[in-house]
């Protein structure tokens, strides 16, 4: 895809991993001015955004006419987009710890996948985001069973309970996007043959204390 | 008389802002009803200094300037062909769309 800027043309060009987590991370800057209605810095990091993407200089950007600049945006955005539909990726968590730094995300990714494939940096930076994104979730699923399987063998996960004298197994929490799309079946109805329901008239029921026929 | 260049993105959102209290509803009026909206809404909020504020920042230059040098109907042509340079319409409706 093709846009204009100041009579230059640039090739929009779908960026790699490393170079797309910096994009992402110039993004979340655009949307975080938006949410806070600071036009100036929502003015400042489009300019950032395109100036990277397009790799133009930042004046360039900033005094090119705007119906250019928001044009050239939105290409960059939509042939950046991760084209997969990833739960975890609808859900990811919006916290920022007191370990971020500038560019986290890149190193947290870069661990994950050097960690899993043994890639070099090099290589991880070149992937493509599509790939990327679904080998990350498979990391952090198979990471969550691990988790699952050494919880379930230790003594935290069972609960003793004094009515039953018994032990419970609390299954560890999932993360919330484990549960995303996941669509509970509502409980069938059916009818009961009149042969089959109690006799008499039930009029009260109380845990403790016997029916009443 | 040379076309002038549209306003970069910052100065672009600035100038909705100080139009947008101004715009008539987009139900594609012509071109000339829809800029004798905008101007009589001005007059009738009795904001002149907005008419000459708006052409300021698409002229890049000041209000006291646009009146030393320029006639009313000058004023006009200016402010005319300042909000089709940069298809405010097209502005409005964007920076309505993103909150702005």
């Amino acid at each position: 895809m093709e846009v204009q800027l100041l009579g230059n043309t640039y090739t929009v060009s779908r960026l790699r991993l490393r170079e797309w987590l910096i994009l992402n991370s110039k993004q979340v800057k655009i949307t975080e001015a938006l949410e806070r209605h600071d036009t100036d810095a929502w003015c400042s990091a489009v300019c950032a955004c395109l100036s990277f993407a397009l790799n133009v200089p930042e004046l360039d950007v900033q005094t090119a006419p705007w119906y250019e600049v928001v044009y050239a945006l939105n290409a960059v955005n939509r042939v950046n987009t991760v084209g997969i539909n990833l739960p975890f990726l609808i859900a990811s968590p919006k916290s920022q710890p007191l370990l971020d730094y500038e560019n986290r995300s890149w190193y947290q990714v870069a661990h994950m996948l050097a960690k899993e494939y043994g890639w070099s940096l090099e290589e991880i930076a070149q992937i493509d985001i599509k790939d990327a994104a679904a080998l990350i979730q498979e990391i952090l699923v198979d990471e969550q069973l691990e988790r699952e399987w050494q919880y379930s063998l230790s003594e935290v996960a069972y609960s003793y309970d004094p009515h039953t004298k018994k032990s419970v197994y609390k299954p560890l929490k999932r993360p919330s996007w484990m549960y995303a799309g996941v669509v509970q079946k509502p409980l069938p109805k059916y009818k009961i043959p009149r042969d089959l329901l109690p006799p008499g008239i039930v009029i009260a029921y109380e845990p403790d204390t016997p029916l009443t026929h | 008389m040379s076309p002038i260049p549209p306003l970069p993105i910052r100065e672009a959102v600035r100038l909705n802002k100080l139009l947008s209290p101004y715009l008539p509803e987009i139900n594609g009026d012509a071109p000339l009803d829809f800029v004798g909206k905008i101007i009589e809404n001005i007059k009738n909020n009795g904001q002149h200094s907005v008419y000459l504020d708006a052409i300021a920042l698409m002229y890049k230059t000041t209000p006291d300037k646009i009146v030393e040098n320029s006639t009313p109907e000058e004023a006009l042509t200016m402010f005319v062909e300042g909000l089709i340079a940069n298809r405010i319409t097209a502005l409005h409706q964007f920076c309505q769309k993103l909150g702005l």
